[in-house]
């Protein structure tokens, strides 16, 4: 989308436009600037690599201005802001790259809300499990806008940031378990919390790493995973005696092997003193079919 | 055109008038290397952000040395260099704004 007019003309003032922060006095070309988009800012950055946006967080007003006219008084107040320790979110200059400027106000926005699933625990949390969690629910949120790209952004990002770990808890979160450890585990526990703090802390951040661990006999199907491979990981599973192995599934694709890994599975189920379970939820917005399969080791067998 | 009609069509600030604020620089990838090193760091041979008095590699809120084309934001806190990561920055969230949760 090419620059409007009016920016033109300020971009054709290069060096004489010096330290000041430029904003235009015309309503409309005020709103233009306003709603300037990355497109928009790439092209201006193109133009003329000097002109710089400032983006003031509170009224949404943009200013433009020479970066290199900036004064080195400017540059050293910025340099000791950047200095102090800060716990607060008032007044702070940030620093932006205009490719990531949308997706840290979007994500920003989002982070700010309150989150049902994880409302109750999330003062108790880590900093990192605050992050993937919350990381997580803004996932759900894009899937359930059919912003599928942005979602599977968002998951490689917490691959890279968090590792293995991370992915895992994340898809965790995505398939409910840590709402319903939430909702009915710690319904009762939370209660307490306020009245033992600290212990809570402690408890409830162990809880998720226990489940980050095993999280190896949580099995979310996808390519490659082969039939032989699974079913041979499980059948050690249950000799091993782990209380719980669940395979999750989404898409015919996916379905259909982990139909096969059941019905691999099922022949030593009772020998091995184990339940199967499965479940088939209705098709869901994303028009994605999925499939659970759960092996629940019985009390008092083998 | 001189500076008194550019002073016609358009709010001429300066910048004392906005450092108090709620602001966002917004910079492209070479004007994020200029301004980083008018605030002091430098860039080594191989595009790290360095301490330019002891030639120590900056790391970036996930502990890991971060490359100018990497660098997604700089946060106070201080000085908290974030990648082009939403996870980088989410991490930065929780861990210098707990209070605020």
């Amino acid at each position: 989308m090419p620059l409007p007019g009016w920016l033109q003309i300020v971009l054709s003032y290069g060096k004489k436009i010096g330290s000041w922060l430029l904003n235009p006095k015309n309503e409309k070309d005020n709103r233009s600037l306003k709603n300037i988009d990355c497109k928009q800012i790439n092209i201006l950055s193109k133009t003329n690599v000097n002109i710089i946006v400032i983006n003031d967080r509170d009224s949404g007003n943009n200013y433009l201005c020479d970066i290199n006219a900036i004064p080195k008084s400017v540059i050293d107040k910025i340099t000791k802001h950047y200095e102090l320790e800060r716990d607060d979110r008032k007044n702070q200059i940030r620093i932006v790259n205009r490719e990531f400027q949308n997706g840290l106000l979007d994500y920003e926005k989002y982070y700010d809300k309150k989150v049902a699933s994880i409302d109750k625990i999330f003062m108790y949390l880590d900093p990192e499990y605050k992050s993937i969690l919350k990381l997580s629910a803004y996932v759900e949120s894009l899937l359930s806008k059919a912003q599928h790209n942005e979602a599977q952004k968002v998951k490689e990002d917490i691959g890279l940031q968090y590792g293995s770990n991370g992915r895992k808890l994340c898809n965790l979160y995505l398939q409910g378990y840590i709402s319903s450890m939430v909702d009915s585990y710690l319904k009762d526990l939370t209660s307490i919390a306020k009245f033992k703090e600290s212990s809570f802390k402690v408890y409830i951040n162990n809880l998720i790493r226990q489940i980050i661990q095993y999280s190896e006999w949580i099995f979310f199907i996808n390519n490659p995973y082969k039939v032989k491979e699974v079913s041979v990981k499980i059948l050690e599973g249950m000799q091993k005696g782990i209380l719980y192995i669940a395979l999750h599934s989404a898409g015919y694709k996916n379905i259909k092997t982990t139909e096969k890994i059941a019905e691999e599975v099922s022949k030593q189920v009772a020998k091995c003193g184990y339940e199967l379970k499965q479940d088939r939820p209705p098709i869901t917005d994303s028009l994605c079919p999925t499939y659970n399969v759960f092996l629940i080791k019985q009390k008092n067998k083998q | 055109m001189e500076m008194k009609e550019l002073g016609k069509k358009y709010n001429l600030l300066g910048w004392e008038e906005i450092l108090d604020k709620n602001i966002n620089i917004i910079l492209n990838n070479e004007q994020m290397e200029l301004l980083v090193k008018k605030m002091g760091c430098a860039i080594d041979v191989e595009g790290f952000i360095i301490d330019p008095a002891t030639k120590e590699r900056k790391h970036s809120i996930d502990s890991a040395e971060i490359n100018i084309k990497e660098l997604g934001a700089i946060m106070p806190g201080s000085t908290v260099f974030i990648k082009k990561n939403i996870a980088s920055f989410s991490q930065y969230l929780a861990e210098y704004y707990e209070k605020s949760q």
